[in-house]
């Protein structure tokens, strides 16, 4: 009975818990390439949920709520960016597990040792921040340049650019050759 | 050749990316004040000599300050800044020479800030389903546009070099000051007895060769300090930002007579004080101390081991 008890001035909880089963994985993928860390992306995650749960946002469609959580995402993932404390710290140690590894962290070691997975994520995480957000809203989202305009705030012909830019720098980081389906 | 699909393999790679549990009652008021002060001592855990930028000391009074000190100790309204005397006398001349260069006119000409905003106004939606960001002007030509993304490319590899410069300076951690002690012969003037409140936890980091990072905390409090030594380098500078800015800045000079620069955090939560002796810089950011603690630490911390 309880689980369905409203915050004051924001969602119901079942609601809440139901949206987090339905994008927690989205999100977290998205700020943890952006950010190159899991702790981060978790902080990132449930910054998001919060701002949700604390705000009266009603959702025109899915795709008015998956673009929405999306770019909450990415803007908090942005203000993590600008602190002084992101600029310095240094990125996700692949193969050091270091004195503080927890399970989750073990688990990304291994993911990351596998060959080709850790050659094309080291790729994308030295793309520019706006090229990688791009690359993977383009590519694994399979959102349209529309949408992903729509989303980050910048024109077609910019996102179209950023694709474009984003994929030469790609083709020239990775040993492979790949079909990159270009628009 | 049949190519490989990118798609294919990109969905594939971050389809295996691992993700965590996560439960609905982990959104709540308290954790995100949590998360909050966690990121705000995360921020001045960060070493300065990461920075690349510029800090000036300039310390200011105190019969005895002029005597200590090789470096110079300033603040403005967001920052502290350290440098060494030289470098700090041609920062001066240079920024006199380009005052007079530029002259009165500081409006002509400038550059439209494409920076985008603190990104708070997403979930505004004013026009179409999401609203925009003010973060660029539709209006922006294309040319702006190639040219800043050129200089993002070229950020993006300068900010690939950190990273391996930061991957090797070796970080080396210490859970307490005799295991620290016992493998490092460096000066470091920790408060005694001053604490409010008994020690729970201490962490020391040693970066590089100069940079040492220690955090001490209590049960509603926590001392941060950054100490950076300047005895092998020929000039330095460094900056210390705090985002949100500072304010309320003041000298607090210790009876030993070494002058410290205290300013306040924007928002109330944080001090910060600054110090110059010898070839060492401190900086502190002290969290739930009042004015008094403060001073009281300050006056417990001997600095002759500088000098």
């Amino acid at each position: 009975m309880s689980d369905l008890a409203k915050e004051e001035g924001g969602q119901d909880r079942d609601a809440l818990r139901q949206t987090i089963e339905a994008y927690f994985s989205t999100l977290y993928k998205i700020a943890f390439l952006q950010l190159k860390s899991a702790e981060d992306a978790e902080d990132v995650v449930q910054e998001v949920f919060f701002r949700y749960m604390k705000s009266d946002v009603v959702f025109e469609s899915r795709e008015h709520e998956r673009a929405w959580f999306i770019k909450v995402t990415l803007n908090c993932c942005r203000k993590l960016w600008r602190s002084a404390w992101f600029r310095h710290r240094t990125a996700l140690p692949v193969g050091d597990d270091g004195e503080n590894a927890v399970s989750g962290e073990e688990t990304e070691e291994r993911y990351l040792k596998d060959e080709r997975n850790r050659e094309l994520l080291k790729a994308i995480w030295e793309l520019p921040d706006k090229y990688r957000e791009v690359i993977h809203l383009f590519y694994y989202e399979e959102l349209s340049v529309k949408e992903i305009a729509e989303i980050v705030g910048k024109q077609e012909s910019t996102i179209t650019s950023r694709l474009t830019r984003g994929r030469n720098i790609l083709k020239k980081k990775l040993q492979e050759e790949y079909d990159f389906e270009e628009i | 050749m049949i190519l490989k699909k990118f798609k294919e393999v990109y969905k594939e790679t971050v389809d295996r990316i691992p993700v965590p549990g996560f439960r609905t009652e982990e959104i709540s008021e308290e954790n995100q004040k949590i998360r909050s002060l966690s990121y705000r001592r995360k921020r001045h855990m960060t070493a300065a000599a990461f920075a690349g930028g510029i800090f000036v000391i300039y310390t200011l009074g105190g019969v005895a300050a002029a005597g200590y000190a090789r470096s110079l100790v300033r603040e403005d309204e967001s920052s502290f800044q350290t440098m060494d005397m030289n470098t700090a006398f041609l920062t001066e001349e240079a920024e006199e020479a380009q005052m007079a260069a530029e002259g009165a006119d500081s409006e002509e000409g400038g550059i439209a800030a494409l920076a985008e905003t603190g990104g708070t106004s997403v979930e505004t939606a004013d026009s179409g389903m999401m609203g925009r960001m003010a973060d660029a002007p539709d209006s922006a030509g294309t040319s702006d546009e190639a040219v800043l993304e050129d200089a993002e490319i070229a950020m993006a590899q300068e900010n690939v070099q950190l990273q391996q410069m930061s991957e090797c300076r070796k970080e080396q951690k210490y859970a307490s000051y005799e295991t620290f002690a016992e493998e490092h012969a460096i000066p470091l003037a920790l408060p005694d007895e001053s604490l409010p409140g008994e020690l729970k936890q201490e962490e020391y980091i040693l970066m590089g060769e100069n940079s040492l990072l220690v955090r001490l905390e209590t049960e509603e409090s926590v001392l941060l300090l950054h100490q950076s030594y300047y005895g092998n380098l020929s000039g330095h500078a460094l900056e210390e930002v705090y985002p949100g800015g500072v304010c309320n800045e003041r000298t607090y000079t210790t009876l030993q007579g070494f002058a410290y620069k205290l300013v306040d955090s924007s928002d109330g939560e944080e001090i910060h004080a600054a110090v110059a002796v010898g070839d060492y810089e401190l900086m502190l950011d002290f969290y739930g101390y009042t004015e008094k603690e403060i001073h009281e630490v300050l006056e417990d911390m001997d600095l002759s081991v500088y000098l």
